[in-house]
C-alpha cells in the first residue's frame, strides 16, 4: 500500500521537482566571454571560434545578407570553447553570420558588424590589406592608441592581421588573452582573421594553442606542417609563412626548416611574407641578434632558405620599437659582419617619392626585414644594427597592402602620423642601353696589325643577344678591320696620324657606343722612347732611396721626352721627390713590396719600366710576439665538451698569418682537441683531475702562449670553482687591473683573491695583492705575466695576464720615484713656508710670550 | 599521467611542442602543469626581475619557489653559474622536490654540460622512473655526446612513457638518432610512426623518401615524392627529386623522361622564379642529366 501510494504522488512530485529545477538552472543562453573572431580563412573556408561563460551547443548561421543567414553550421557537443568550421564556401565572397546554440539562440551577429570575407583565389590579383602588431597585449592606452590608429586610417577592409608574438603581457594566461588581445581587438576580429605567431611571453603553450586555430594540415594552402607552431597559408597572391622562433627553432635537426624548405619549394606565389617573433637584426641594449638565440638561430637557419627562394618581407617584434632594413640579402653572421657594399641589394630608402622603390623585377633576390614589436608599448634602447635602414622608438603598427606586383609598407604611430614607408615591386625593368667600352688608347704604326679589345655589358633586355660594330669615326687614312660585328677585331691602318675608332652594340631596341683613340706612325719613323727604371732594390720604412732610371729614344717627332714615375703595387704609400725626373728619390710608408713604374713620353708614343722595391721595418720597431689569452679557467665533469675560446692578438709582422697549436701541459690523463690548430677549440677529458692547457700563437718568427687550467670531476658537485678573469693582455706601463670572477656562492659565498708574479723582467708590486682589482708597478720595461687566483674556501679558479712594459713608458718605480721628488718638492715648499711664517712671527708681538716662554 | 613539466628555454619549451596528448582533457592538464614550472623568459631586461625577486626574498626570507624562479631568468640569459647557485639552493631548501634535479639537468644541457646533465637527469629518474621529459633531456644529452645508441633508447622510453601523440620534430629526432645508429628500416618504422599518428606531412615523406632510396625500396620512395608533387603547386624541384629517384633505381629512361618534365616545368615558371638562384642551379643540374644521355 505504502509502495503503491510511493509510486503514486512522490514520483509525479519529484518529476516535477527534478524538471522545475532543470528548466530554471539550465541557462536560456550562454553568455559571451570571448567575442567571435575568424580562424583559418582560405578561399572556401573559415572557421569561427567564440567562448561562452558556460557550456552550450554549438551554431553558426551564415548568408549573403543580414537577415537572410540561411545556412546554419551545428556542433553537438557542449563545450565553452566553440570552434565551427565553414566549407563549401566561394572565393572572394562576404557574408554575414551569427554565432549561438543549436537549440536556436543567438549570441552575437545577424547585423553589419558580423560577416567574414573568403580570401581570393590563389594566386589573384585583388588588393590585399594585412595589418601586423608586435607585442602588443599590455591592455594599456598605448595599445589602444595603436588599435585606434588603425581603425581610423582608412576605410579599408582588413584581409590579414598578422600579430608577432606576445600577444597577451605578462604570462600570455587565459585571462591576459581574453582582457589583453580578444577584448582589445573584437571589434575587428569578428570580420577580419587574425594569424598568430608565439612570443616568449606566451609562457603557457596550451593556452596560446588553444586560443587559435591554425593550418597545420594546409587547410589554406601551402604544405602542411604537422604543427600550429609553425604553418603557412595562401592569401591571393601572397604566401604567409609562419616560424615558431621560441621552441621549434632551438631543436636539434628541427622539422620547422625542413619543412620550410619543403614549403618555399612548392609556392609559386608573387609575393612571400613571413614571420616570427624574434627579429634577425637588432643590436638594442635589451635584444642583441648577435647574441641571443632565438633572434641568431632563425637568422642562420631560416633567413637562408627564405632568401634562397624569394622572400619579399619579414615581421617580427620582441624588442618594443620600430626598426626595418634596406632590401638585403645573403647576411647571417653578426652586425659586425654586414656591409652596405656586399649585402644590400639597394641601399636606398625604398620610397618612390625618395631613392626610388625596391624593386625585384629583373632581380629576385633581397628582403626587407621590419621589427614592429611596438604595438603595445616602447622602451629606450641604445640602438644601432647597420642592416638597418631606420629604427625608431616609437608605438605603431605595420600597415601592408598588396596589389598585383607592389607591396606598400607603411609604419603608423599610434598618432595616426606615418612614421616610416617603403615600397617593393616586382615590374619587369625597362630596357637599358648596352654599356660600352672600346678599350684603352694605343699607338701603332702603318701596316701593323693591332688589337682591339672592346668590352660590353647589358640589362638583357629586351633580349640577351646583342649586335656589334666597329668604324672609324675620324683619321687621315683608312682603317681596316679584321670583323667589324664582333666585340674583340683587330685594325690596321694605311696612313700616319690619329684615328677615332668607334665600337657600337646594340639589344635590337637601344643601342650604346665608345670610342677609342689610336695613333700611328709610319713605320721606321718614330719609336717610343726606350725605359729602364733602374735595378730593384731593397729599402727600409721612412728612409729614402734613390731611383736611378734610364731612357733612349729616337728624337722623333722632335719634342721633349717627358717622364713619369708611379706606384703600381704595394702595400703602402709612396713619396716621390720628383715624380716628373728620370732620376728621383722615394720613400715608403709600410713594409711590403713595391712595383713603381717610370714612363717616358716623346709626345706621341709612351715607353715604360718597372721596377720593385722591398721595403722592410728598421731595426728598433722589431717583431713584437703575439700577445695569447687562453681564456678562463674551466670546471667539467668527465666527457663533457669544453669549449675553448681564446684571444690573441698580434702586431702584424713579419707579415704572415698566425699559426695556432693547443697542447696539455700537465694533467693525469689524456685529453682530445677538436682542432688542435684552431684559436678556438673544444676538448674532451675522460679521466678526472686538473689540466693545464697551453695555447701557442705563432706568427711565423715568434711564439706567445697562455695557459689554463680545465679542472675535471666525475661526481656532481654543486659546488663550482670561481670562475676567474685576469682582464685583457695590456701594452702599458700602467697597471690598473681589471679582473672579474663569477662563482656559484658555495661552500659559504665567500671568496678570496690573490695577485701574484709569474714570471718578468723585473719585479711587480701590487696594491693590494689580496684585492680583485688593484693596481700594480713595475720595476723595468719588458714583459710580465700576473697570475690572479680566487678561492670559494674549497675550490680555486685562476688567470693569468700579460703586461708588456715599453722601454720608453715610465715604469711604476719610475713614477714612485718621480712621486718622490715631487713629493719631496712639496714638502721643501712647505718648509719654507713654515720658515717664514715663523720669522713673520718671529717680528709679531702676538708671538712674543710665546717665544719668551 | 605523468606531471610533465620543463625547465629551460630550448630543451624544455621544445618538449612543449614535441609532446601533445590525444585528449583534449589530457593536453590541457599536461600543458597546465607543464607551464607552472616553465621558465620566466625575459622579455625586459632580466635584469629588473631578477631584482624584483631579489627583492621579494629579502621581504619574504628564503623560498626555493623564488630561487628557482630567478634561477631560470639567470639560465635564460646563460648565467649558468648563478642559475646553477639558485637551483642548488632552492633544492637545499626543498630537499623532497626532486624537481630540482630535473632543472638542474636541463641547466646543465644548456651550458653544454651534457654529461653532467645526464648525472642529474640519472638523479631524477631514480624517484621518477619514466617520465618522458628527462627521458627526453637524456636522449638529447645522449645524442650531445654522439652515444646513438643510447640516445636512441632514451628517445624510444619516452615516446613508451608518453602514450599519447607527438608533435613532428621527435620522430625527425628519433629517426635521424637512429639512422646515424645505422638502423635505418628502424628509422623508417619511425617516421611511418609519425605519418601514422599525424599525417603524410611532408618533413616525414621527404625523410622516409631518403631512407627507401638507401634501403633500395624504390617505388615506395616515388609515392611519397607523388604525393608531395600532387599537392605543390611548382612542380620542378619535386620533378627533379622524382627523377632522381627513378636514376638510382636504375630506370634511366624513365629517369630522363621525368628530367625532361621537370625542365619544362622549369620553363614554364613566371621569369621572377626561373631567375633565382635556386631555380638556375636546378636548371643546371637538369641540363647536366639530360645532356649525359
Amino acid at each position: 500500500m505504502q509502495k503503491e501510494y510511493f509510486k503514486a504522488v512522490f514520483v509525479p512530485v519529484i518529476s516535477l521537482l527534478l524538471l522545475l529545477t532543470h528548466l530554471f538552472t539550465t541557462p536560456v543562453y550562454a553568455a559571451l566571454e570571448r567575442q567571435p573572431y575568424l580562424q583559418s580563412v582560405s578561399d572556401t573556408r573559415v572557421v569561427l571560434r567564440w567562448r561562452t561563460t558556460s557550456s552550450a551547443t554549438s551554431r553558426v548561421s551564415y548568408g549573403p545578407a543580414v537577415g537572410n543567414l540561411n545556412t546554419n553550421v551545428d556542433n553537438s557537443s557542449s563545450t565553452t570553447e566553440h570552434e565551427v568550421v565553414i566549407t563549401g564556401l566561394n572565393p572572394n565572397t562576404k557574408y554575414y553570420y551569427s554565432v549561438g546554440s543549436t537549440s536556436g539562440t543567438v549570441e552575437a551577429g545577424n547585423n553589419a558588424n558580423y560577416y567574414f570575407t573568403t580570401a581570393p583565389n590563389t594566386g589573384s590579383n585583388r588588393k590585399i590589406r594585412i595589418w601586423a602588431i608586435g607585442d602588443p597585449g599590455t591592455n594599456s592606452a598605448d595599445q589602444h592608441n595603436v588599435r585606434d590608429a588603425y581603425y581610423n586610417l582608412d576605410n579599408a577592409e582588413t584581409d590579414v592581421v598578422l600579430t608577432l608574438g606576445d600577444n597577451a603581457y605578462d604570462n600570455g594566461t587565459d585571462s591576459e588573452y581574453t582582457t589583453n588581445f580578444f577584448n582589445v581587438y573584437k571589434d575587428l576580429f569578428r570580420h577580419a582573421p587574425v594569424w598568430a605567431t608565439r612570443g616568449n611571453h606566451e609562457k603557457d603553450l596550451a593556452v596560446h594553442e588553444t586560443a587559435f586555430t591554425h593550418p597545420k594540415n594546409a587547410e589554406a594552402g601551402g604544405v602542411a606542417s604537422g604543427s600550429e607552431l609553425y604553418y603557412s597559408f595562401d592569401y591571393g597572391n601572397i604566401h604567409f609563412v609562419c616560424l615558431d622562433s621560441f621552441t621549434s627553432a632551438n631543436l636539434n635537426g628541427s622539422a620547422m626548416y625542413t619543412w620550410l624548405e619543403n614549403d618555399l619549394a612548392s609556392t609559386t606565389q608573387e609575393w612571400i611574407i613571413a614571420f616570427w617573433h624574434h627579429p634577425p637584426y637588432t643590436r638594442s641594449s635589451d635584444h642583441d641578434s648577435d647574441t641571443e638565440a632565438g633572434l641568431k638561430i632563425t637568422r642562420e637557419k631560416a633567413n637562408p632558405i627564405l632568401e634562397k627562394y624569394g622572400v619579399d618581407l619579414q615581421l617580427g617584434g620582441h624588442n618594443h620599437f620600430y626598426a626595418r632594413t634596406y632590401l638585403i640579402n645573403n647576411h647571417y653572421g653578426k652586425s659586425n659582419t654586414f656591409s652596405l657594399a656586399n649585402h644590400a641589394i639597394d641601399a636606398g630608402d625604398g620610397r618612390e617619392n625618395g631613392d626610388g622603390v625596391y624593386n625585384k623585377g629583373s632581380n629576385p633576390e633581397g628582403a626587407v626585414y621590419v621589427l614592429a614589436g611596438s604595438s603595445g608599448k616602447v622602451n629606450n634602447y641604445n640602438l644601432g644594427h647597420p642592416a638597418n635602414y631606420t629604427e625608431d622608438i616609437k608605438l605603431g603598427s605595420m600597415v601592408i597592402d598588396v596589389q598585383g606586383d607592389r607591396m606598400d609598407v607603411r609604419m603608423l604611430r599610434e598618432n595616426g602620423s606615418i612614421q616610416d614607408y617603403f615600397t617593393i615591386t616586382k615590374s619587369a625593368s625597362t630596357n637599358q642601353a648596352p654599356q660600352v667600352n672600346a678599350g684603352a688608347s694605343q699607338n701603332a704604326q702603318t701596316g701593323a696589325v693591332i688589337n682591339l679589345d672592346g668590352t660590353v655589358s647589358d640589362d638583357g633586355l629586351p633580349t640577351t643577344t646583342l649586335t656589334y660594330s666597329w668604324s672609324k669615326v675620324s683619321g687621315p687614312g683608312t682603317v681596316t678591320f679584321g670583323n667589324t660585328s664582333t666585340v674583340d677585331t683587330t685594325a690596321s691602318f694605311s696612313a700616319a696620324g690619329s684615328y677615332v675608332l668607334q665600337l657600337q652594340a646594340s639589344d635590337s631596341l637601344l643601342s650604346g657606343s665608345d670610342s677609342v683613340t689610336i695613333t700611328v706612325t709610319d713605320a721606321g719613323s718614330n719609336q717610343p722612347p726606350v725605359v729602364d727604371a733602374g735595378s730593384n732594390q731593397n729599402a727600409e720604412t721612412g728612409v729614402v732611396i734613390n731611383l736611378n732610371g734610364t731612357v733612349s729614344d729616337d728624337g722623333l717627332p722632335g719634342s721633349a721626352l717627358t717622364y713619369s714615375w708611379s706606384r703600381v703595387s704595394g702595400p703602402g704609400t709612396v713619396a716621390f721627390g720628383n715624380a716628373s725626373t728620370v732620376d728621383t728619390a722615394a720613400s715608403f710608408s709600410a713594409a711590403g713590396s713595391y712595383v713603381l713604374q717610370l714612363q717616358a713620353s716623346d709626345s706621341l708614343l709612351t715607353g715604360s719600366d718597372i721596377v720593385t722595391i722591398i721595403v722592410t721595418t728598421p731595426a728598433g720597431s722589431q717583431n713584437q710576439a703575439p700577445l695569447v689569452n687562453a681564456g678562463v679557467d674551466q670546471n667539467a665533469v668527465t666527457g663533457a665538451t669544453v669549449l675553448l675560446y681564446a684571444t690573441v692578438t698580434d702586431d702584424g709582422m713579419p707579415g704572415s698569418s698566425l699559426t695556432y697549436s693547443w697542447s696539455m701541459v700537465s694533467g693525469p690523463g689524456r685529453v682530445r682537441f677538436g682542432n688542435t690548430s684552431a684559436e678556438d677549440t673544444t676538448v674532451r677529458i675522460s679521466t678526472p683531475g686538473s689540466y693545464v692547457l697551453r695555447l701557442e700563437a705563432s706568427d711565423g718568427a715568434l711564439t706567445g702562449s697562455d695557459e689554463i687550467t680545465v679542472n675535471i670531476s666525475d661526481v656532481v658537485d654543486p659546488n663550482l670553482a670561481p670562475q676567474v678573469d685576469a682582464g685583457p693582455d695590456l701594452n702599458a706601463a700602467t697597471g690598473s687591473l681589471n679582473a672579474s670572477v663569477t662563482d656559484d656562492g658555495l661552500p659559504d659565498g665567500r671568496l678570496t683573491y690573490s695577485w701574484s708574479l709569474v714570471s718578468g723582467t723585473g719585479n711587480a708590486t701590487f696594491g693590494d695583492a689580496g684585492s680583485l682589482n688593484t693596481t700594480v708597478s713595475f720595476s723595468a720595461a719588458g714583459s710580465y705575466v700576473l697570475r690572479l687566483e680566487a678561492s670559494d674556501g674549497a675550490l680555486s679558479g685562476s688567470d693569468e695576464v700579460t703586461i708588456t712594459v715599453p722601454e720608453q713608458a715610465n715604469t711604476g718605480g719610475d713614477t714612485a720615484t718621480a712621486a718622490a721628488a715631487a713629493a719631496a718638492d712639496v714638502g721643501l715648499l712647505i718648509s719654507l713656508l713654515m720658515v717664514l711664517l715663523l720669522r713673520w712671527f718671529a717680528g709679531n708681538r702676538l708671538l712674543k710670550p710665546y717665544h719668551q716662554a | 599521467m605523468s606531471s610533465y613539466r620543463f625547465l629551460k628555454p630550448a630543451t624544455a619549451t621544445a618538449f612543449c611542442a614535441i609532446l601533445v596528448s590525444v585528449r583534449k582533457v589530457r593536453l590541457f592538464t599536461f600543458f597546465l602543469a607543464l607551464s607552472c614550472s616553465l621558465p620566466v623568459l625575459a622579455h625586459g631586461p632580466g635584469d629588473e626581475q631578477i631584482r624584483m625577486i631579489t627583492a621579494q626574498l629579502e621581504e619574504q626570507g628564503d623560498s626555493p619557489q623564488l630561487y628557482a624562479k630567478r634561477a631560470r631568468i639567470y639560465q635564460d640569459n646563460q648565467h649558468w653559474q648563478e642559475a646553477m647557485s639558485d637551483f642548488n639552493k632552492a633544492a637545499e631548501l626543498d630537499p623532497d622536490n626532486v624537481d630540482y634535479d630535473l632543472d638542474r639537468a636541463s641547466l646543465c644541457y644548456d651550458a653544454g654540460e651534457y654529461q653532467r646533465s645526464l648525472d642529474f637527469v640519472d638523479l631524477y629518474l631514480l624517484r621518477r622512473e619514466g617520465t618522458a621529459e628527462a627521458l627526453l633531456i637524456k636522449a638529447q644529452s645522449y645524442l650531445a655526446l654522439e652515444d646513438y645508441q643510447r640516445a636512441a633508447k632514451s628517445y624510444e622510453s619516452a615516446l613508451s612513457d608518453a602514450a599519447g601523440q607527438f608533435s613532428p620534430e621527435y620522430y625527425v629526432e628519433f629517426a635521424d638518432t637512429l639512422t646515424k645508429t645505422g638502423d635505418k628500416r628502424k628509422a623508417l618504422q619511425v617516421l611511418q610512426q609519425g605519418i601514422n599518428q599525424i599525417g603524410a606531412i611532408s618533413v616525414f615523406q621527404v625523410k622516409a623518401a631518403e631512407l627507401e632510396v638507401d634501403l633500395k625500396l624504390y617505388d615506395s620512395a616515388l609515392k611519397r615524392i607523388d604525393q608531395i608533387l600532387g599537392q605543390s603547386q611548382r612542380k620542378d624541384i619535386w620533378l627533379s627529386r622524382r627523377a632522381d629517384i627513378l636514376a638510382s633505381a636504375g630506370r634511366d629512361k624513365e629517369a630522363q623522361q621525368v628530367y625532361q618534365q621537370a625542365y619544362s616545368a622549369l620553363q614554364q615558371l613566371p621569369q621572377r622564379l626561373q631567375n633565382l638562384q635556386v631555380s638556375r642551379e636546378l636548371e643546371t643540374a637538369l641540363l647536366a642529366r639530360i645532356d649525359s644521355q
